[in-house]
């Protein structure tokens, strides 16, 4: 019932305060996006992103062969008929590369969502309550990043059985950390505004405040990160391939067709460069993507 | 600052001891009996309550963790399965390996970033500023693999000018050495180059925007002197913070880099260990990679506190 309406015809009711914050915010989301029209790094990445997922669904439709059958054509260059060339057992590397994208898509997309699902509210609980909660939560993080990145989702594997989805499992958790520690830090950012103290003064619930006034302000930095990460999860999930802890064969997957290749490399290094270059064009496009957003969304430059 | 490295030194303790506890852990958490996974091919009942009684698996968790602790403090790092030999010595066999390899790409790494960075800096929104950030951009997209890939396919089955995979040690032939690690360790260092440039060009932008500069160059300080003496200097501490996530960033690496280019170092050997699903040796090659880590981190904290004036000097009494 309370309304920006009522904002424009009468002095603020303090009990719109929390639409109030909400005009203003929306506001800010107008300009981040025509910043971001703007910006053409982050056109070429959306551009090349979409291109992607489009590749991913349609890839049954989209590729010439099945990426399993095997010919006796073996270790082709490219030509005409097998636009990449063929691999060891006569694969049409071309279907096989379109195929693999669906494996990168889903495993950097539904990684990341997984790590923002566990990871902010993790953040937010251990910033807002702080206390012992903080001492816990944030001990366990430290010890997660006491460890390399890549060291951690290797030992994961070895700990699940190499598939897919574990991959993904793998991934979320080694990214729950930081953006676990992202979204604390807004939280404790936030707190410190006296309008925090107004609204709690005015009795809001907790949840009410965490969802109302906390996450709009780290939704941000969380973006931008998540989009980075995206590309990151795919190399890893390439990198985990390639060392033969990923998806297992006869899955098409980019990393592991890589390595399959590397052994046939001085017959025909073609085969061994597509699936690297399909990973380079995918990973460079997320970050273009990322680097546009954190351009967009850079408060330093919304003098 | 001695407050602050002190502290700095405490905190070390219990992250080495959560650190432990995790990879002890790890072991436990793979599917199937410790003791099953000890013996491998090897297994009979009999032989499996003997193990038990011997190795103690029968105790408590936290007192078969605390036995684990002595005997790695001791450098009894647990014994292969399948060759069974001691794996400490197996290890520190190869530590020097893959620490020339992080070292020679590290500075690699820096050789690159630091001139980029600058030369990007001091000529904002130039082709010199473009090209730098374009091939940055790029290099921390491709993936380690390959990166090694192209490289062998380039230097190595191309030209044919540098050796594809191999290794030989520091002390029968320091060319011969050099020779197979350059690959290796440009592969490694490229990514690094890569994300270091953009950081330092970054910085070194807003340090040159900052009053301190401006009176240097006032005072007829000569520009080059203002740049690496003034401007440089202070640029270059953020890159220090990041300095041990970039050498993490370089552990990880080397696991896959060791295994492009067939160098036999630690990373090469724990996914050897774990194809052979010789689980001691893996619990030790992750132990210490992730020691290392804890190590490097300290190392790169204290040095910031050294570098930073902020630090170093205290803050003022308020």
């Amino acid at each position: 019932m309370r309304h920006e309406a009522s904002l424009a015809i009468a002095p603020p009711d303090l009990r719109d305060m929390p639409e109030a914050v909400e005009t203003i915010a929306r506001g800010t989301w107008a300009t981040t996006l025509r910043r971001l029209r703007r910006s053409k790094t982050a056109i070429v990445g959306l551009g090349i992103v979409l291109l992607l997922f489009l590749v991913a669904a349609l890839a049954d439709v989209l590729a010439p062969y099945s990426p399993t059958q095997t010919t006796p054509a073996s270790l082709t260059v490219p030509t005409w008929q097998h636009l990449m060339g063929t691999d060891l057992l006569g694969r049409d590397v071309f279907s096989r590369v379109l195929h693999g994208s669906r494996v990168s898509v889903y495993v950097g997309v539904v990684s990341i969502l997984l790590a923002i699902l566990v990871g902010i509210p993790l953040g937010m609980v251990a910033g807002f309550y702080g206390g012992r909660t903080d001492q816990v939560i944030m001990r366990l993080m430290d010890v997660m990043l006491a460890f390399p990145i890549f060291l951690l989702a290797i030992v994961i594997m070895v700990i699940l059985e190499p598939s897919t989805m574990n991959v993904v499992l793998a991934l979320a958790i080694v990214r729950i950390p930081i953006l676990a520690r992202i979204v604390r830090g807004s939280v404790l950012s936030v707190k410190e505004h006296e309008y925090i103290e107004a609204v709690e003064a005015l009795a809001l619930s907790q949840p009410r405040i965490l969802r109302r006034h906390v996450l709009p302000n780290c939704l941000a930095p969380i973006i931008v990160t998540a989009t980075l990460d995206i590309g990151n999860a795919i190399i890893i999930e390439a990198s985990l391939s390639f060392l033969g802890l990923g998806t297992q064969p006869p899955t098409p997957t980019w990393g592991w067709d890589l390595k399959q290749n590397l052994t046939m490399i001085e017959i025909n290094p073609w085969i061994t460069i597509f699936p690297g270059l399909a990973i380079l064009v995918t990973v460079l496009a997320f970050n273009l993507l990322g680097d546009g957003l954190r351009d967009a969304l850079d408060p330093r430059l919304k003098h | 600052m001695q407050e602050y490295i002190l502290r700095r030194l405490m905190l070390v303790v219990p992250t080495v001891l959560g650190v432990t506890l995790l990879v002890f852990l790890m072991m436990h958490f793979i599917p199937g009996d410790p003791v099953t996974l000890l013996l491998g091919n090897n297994y009979t009942e009999g032989t499996a309550a003997a193990i038990r009684r011997e190795y103690g698996l029968d105790r408590p968790l936290h007192v078969q963790y605390v036995v684990w602790l002595e005997h790695l403090v001791t450098g009894d790092w647990g014994h292969s399965i399948i060759a069974n030999r001691p794996i400490f010595t197996d290890l520190m066999s190869r530590l020097p390996v893959t620490f020339e390899l992080i070292i020679l790409s590290m500075g690699f790494a820096l050789l690159v970033a630091i001139p980029a960075g600058v030369i990007a800096a001091l000529r904002p929104y130039s082709w010199r500023d473009y090209a730098a950030m374009t091939t940055a951009l790029v290099g921390v997209s491709v993936p380690e693999f390959f990166m090694g890939v192209l490289l062998i396919l380039c230097f190595a089955l191309a030209w044919e000018v540098l050796p594809a995979v191999g290794y030989v040690s520091l002390t029968d032939s320091l060319w011969g050495n050099l020779q197979h690690m350059i690959l290796p360790a440009v592969t490694l260092g490229l990514a690094r180059a890569a994300l270091l440039t953009r950081l330092i060009r970054a910085s070194m932008m807003e340090v040159i925007r900052l009053d301190y500069v401006t009176t240097a160059r006032a005072k007829g300080v000569r520009e080059w002197a203002v740049v690496l003496r003034h401007a440089l200097k202070n640029a270059l501490i953020p890159t220090v913070t990041v300095l041990g996530l970039q050498v993490g960033f370089l552990i990880g690496g080397a696991i896959v880099v060791e295994t492009v280019f067939s160098v036999p170092g630690v990373g090469s050997f724990g996914i050897g260990a774990i194809a052979l699903r010789d689980y001691p040796q893996v619990q030790a090659f992750v132990l210490l990679f992730a020691l290392g880590f804890v190590l490097v981190n300290l190392v790169v904290d204290i040095l910031y506190a050294l570098l930073d004036p902020r630090i170093k000097y205290g803050r003022p009494a308020s």
